[in-house]
């Protein structure tokens, strides 16, 4: 594989993009899709939030999930960074806490693959704070 | 906060949060002067001047006002702690401008950190933004931007499968090529496709 080293070289890879884009079953909607938001105050970043979210991102195009991956404000669990919310198409959204790089790999299998439980919810009466 | 790279997330933050549709970041290594400056501008919705005066001095009070935040407070001490400075301008719904620095050898200047994360995460995931990153050093310069990508990338999408990664690694390979203080170098694109 050749290392992409400049503009030109990302637009050299145009077609190997759009082939592996159509292997797989497209859906448009974003309700049809896993949606994961990370919080990201100050204190979340401090606390490792940014490779969190870099996990997430990483890793669920290496598995192949189709996902959408944000960042959003602080979501007042600061006891609990980084916290992240996991919103699995047809269920209702999860709050997970102290979500470094090894819980987001079971969210990943386990939850977001599985659709079993994992430790870590934080329980809600959920209100959000931005 | 550890390094550079995480503060620089940071206070983007704040700018994404202000719905700027620009931001530009430029850094610069500068050995002559001895200096390391990160300087940060977006055309979000701005801070009034009233409330300027305080964004940075909010470390020193209590809970109350914590709601003001920890990110400018933070870096600019960081900054001091090197011998730098902090700036911020701010012009209601036009924008904000910040210029923080520190003195490049300084013992106490926080680390680069992983600007490759850093910048390849602010750029995929905020598509909608045109994100524009600039790097100098002794060696050389290095430009990016939301809108060079898109352009290559034609119909493609920078959030489709693939992409990331290879954005990822023009900037490692940039940086590498410009000698930038960086941690994470990507060498290795075996499982690109
Ligand atoms: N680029 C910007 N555009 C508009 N307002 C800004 C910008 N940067 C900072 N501010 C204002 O200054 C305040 C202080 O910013 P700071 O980053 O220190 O804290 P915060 O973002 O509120 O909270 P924290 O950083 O702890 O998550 C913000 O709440 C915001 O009102
Ligand atoms: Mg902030």
């Amino acid at each position: 594989m050749t290392r992409v080293k400049n503009l030109d070289d990302l637009r050299k890879m145009r077609d190997q993009l759009q082939s592996k884009t159509n292997l797989r079953d497209k859906s448009e909607k974003p309700e049809d899709m896993v949606q994961i938001k990370v919080a990201m105050a100050t204190c979340c970043i401090a606390s490792g939030s940014r490779d969190t979210m870099n996990f997430f991102v990483d890793e669920l195009e290496k598995r192949n999930i189709e996902a959408i991956v944000t960042q959003t404000g602080c979501m007042g669990y600061c006891y609990a960074e980084p916290t992240v919310e996991v919103t699995v198409p047809e269920k209702e959204p999860i709050i997970f806490g102290n979500v470094d790089t090894p819980k987001a790999d079971e969210i990943i299998e386990k939850y977001i693959k599985g659709g079993e439980m994992v430790d870590g919810i934080i329980p809600v009466n959920y209100q959000k704070i931005d | 906060m550890k390094d550079l790279g995480l503060h620089i997330y940071d206070v983007v933050q704040n700018s994404i949060r202000a719905e700027a549709s620009e931001i530009g970041i430029s850094i610069n290594e500068d050995t002559i002067s001895n200096m390391y400056s990160i300087q940060i501008q977006d055309n979000g919705k701005g801070i009034e001047p009233k409330k300027l005066n305080h964004v940075t001095d909010a470390f020193y009070t209590t809970r109350k006002t914590r709601k003001v935040g920890l990110g400018l407070p933070l870096l600019k001490q960081n900054a001091e702690l090197s011998n730098g400075q902090f700036e911020i301008k701010s012009t209601l719904n036009k924008g904000t401008w910040l210029t923080v620095t520190f003195e490049l050898d300084h013992l106490d200047r926080p680390y680069a950190g992983d600007l490759v994360t850093t910048f390849g995460l602010l750029i995929t995931t905020n598509p909608e933004i045109n994100i524009n990153y600039s790097h100098k050093t002794t060696y050389g310069e290095f430009h990016l931007s939301t809108k060079n990508i898109t352009d290559a990338l034609g119909n493609i999408t920078i959030n489709q499968p693939g992409v990331i990664t290879m954005i990822k690694e023009l900037i490692a390979y940039n940086l590498e090529k410009i000698k930038a203080e960086t941690t994470k170098i990507y060498s290795d694109s075996s499982n690109v496709i």
